[in-house]
């Protein structure tokens, strides 16, 4: 990840900036600061302060250039799929930074890049659910993220039939089908056998709503990924996983256990009680909520989540990455298929 | 070979002298967060350590309980290596004939609590403060 990160390099891309977006916005433009943000395993972020002439882009703006990485997460949308899909959700309301200036091979031969408004605020999970200063906000969050839900389960490919998710199932498979595919797929490229995930990748296929009802799902709707202020929700992030799905996915993942940061006892997010969150999507949303369509796909996001910090383990001994902490990640594995288990036995 | 001090010994060192003298010392948020994670990694290795022996023998037992056929005719497994070998074999049976549905209902119920059970244990060694009961929100 740390390739390509010296100062000579974030020097040169500086300049490659400031000639690329002069020539965009037609007025001068000058890079004011640089910097490569950790974390994304399928993308390059850079912090980017930019100073500009053009009227319609505004003085000084600190921003945020996402580049494709290398190498993708399965199921993840590439820089320029992503791209319009924040489009489509700015386009429906959704509070997200806006997004800017999609090009190619600005970062890296071939790579498609965009810019996006920099958020200030807190996103840390753990801070997110315990901060003191965060506790009026914390109040706001289960109305305010109802509010956003709905929001992105309003874009349909009714509404949205230009967006494209090129590494999903086809777009006419039952939601729940594509999700144990993909998961299938993850367990069939296990170096280990798991008993837990075969047990529960079958209550999956045995008990899979029968609906055809897609929306625009986000699919990684949790607790992290939003900026929150002591206001409350500033910005929803991370739409990489985004696809067209069962609009619960995103009520059953933000619900999974380990994104409740161990306040265990709010179910939703580690926040909020499910009751209070369920009226306000319905309110929000006008759709009702189906508790047990929910509980599945919290079954489902543990199944997901317990191969994901496997795979991230993976990404450690592989030698692509150096980063202890995905070993740490990959040895909590059992904690999700654990929990999948037991939410299965305790039911809806 | 030296005993003393013992693998888990040194391994409780290395957790100790992480969390009490490098991470106090370190201002970088990011990198002394991942000190925390060296620390905990090596705590729940001497904890492994401590009871892996133990833990296999009666993950074996309970697996050759609920699978009889597949350890009949095997010579016992007398070494380590051996053990360790057999518990991976057992549990890529049991994988196989979950997802193949070669157990009855009743196996089926057996499985999924010696399943279960299995990941219990090894989260009561890993994580002890992990709530493993039934009943969370």
């Amino acid at each position: 990840m740390e390739n390509g990160h010296t100062p000579g390099a974030l020097a040169a891309l500086a300049r490659k900036i400031e000639r690329w977006l002069a020539d965009k916005t037609g007025g001068e433009v000058a890079v004011r600061d640089l910097q490569p943000l950790p974390g994304g395993a399928c993308q390059d972020n850079y912090r980017v302060d930019l100073s500009l002439t053009a009227a319609e882009t505004g003085r000084e703006r600190r921003m945020v250039l996402r580049s494709d990485a290398r190498r993708s997460l399965p199921a993840s949308l590439s820089r320029q799929e992503e791209f319009e899909v924040i489009r489509a959700a700015v386009g429906a309301g959704v509070k997200t930074p806006a997004v800017h200036w999609l090009t190619q091979g600005l970062v890296r031969e071939g790579a498609y890049a965009y810019f996006m408004d920099w958020v200030d605020g807190e996103a840390i999970g753990r801070r997110v659910v315990r901060n003191a200063e965060l506790a009026q906000a914390r109040q706001r969050l289960p109305h305010q993220l109802a509010e956003v839900l709905s929001k992105i389960h309003s874009v349909t490919p009714g509404t949205a039939p230009h967006l494209r998710f090129p590494n999903r199932p086809h777009p006419d498979t039952a939601p729940a089908q594509g999700a144990i595919e993909s998961i299938r797929k993850q367990i069939d490229g296990l170096a280990e056998p798991h008993p837990a995930l075969e047990l529960s990748t079958q209550w999956l296929t045995e008990n899979a709503p029968p609906i055809s009802e897609r929306t625009l799902v986000h699919a990684d709707f949790r607790t992290g990924n939003f900026i929150v202020s002591p206001e409350g929700l500033v910005a929803v992030l991370d739409w990489e996983f985004a696809h067209w799905g069962d609009p619960f996915e995103d009520l059953g993942w933000l619900c999974v256990r380990d994104w409740r940061f161990a306040q265990l006892d709010k179910p939703v997010g580690g926040f909020a009680p499910r009751s209070l969150f369920y009226a306000a999507y319905e309110r929000a949303s006008g759709r009702p909520v189906d508790p047990k369509r929910v509980h599945y796909w919290e079954v489902a996001g543990n199944v997901r989540w317990a191969l994901g910090s496997i795979y991230q383990g993976e990404r450690y001994l592989s030698g692509e990455e150096s980063d202890i902490e995905l070993l740490g990640i990959a040895r909590r594995a059992v904690e999700m298929e654990f929990e999948a288990l037991r939410l299965i036995d305790q039911g809806p | 070979m030296q005993q003393r001090p013992t693998k888990i010994e040194l391994l409780q060192a290395i957790a100790k002298f992480l969390v009490a003298e490098a991470y106090p010392s370190i201002s970088d948020k990011r990198l002394s967060f991942r000190v925390l994670v060296a620390a905990n990694l090596a705590n729940i290795v001497a904890a492994e350590l401590e009871s892996e022996k133990t833990l296999i023998d009666e993950e074996i037992s309970r697996l050759a309980d609920l699978m009889p056929d597949a350890v009949a005719g095997r010579a016992p497994a007398e070494s380590e290596a051996e053990r360790r070998e057999l518990l991976s074999q057992l549990h890529r049976e049991l994988a196989e004939r979950i997802r193949q549905r070669r157990f009855s209902a009743e196996e089926k119920r057996r499985a999924w609590n010696e399943v279960k059970e299995s990941l219990s244990r090894t989260l009561a060694i890993d994580n002890p403060r992990f709530d493993r009961s039934q009943k969370i929100e």
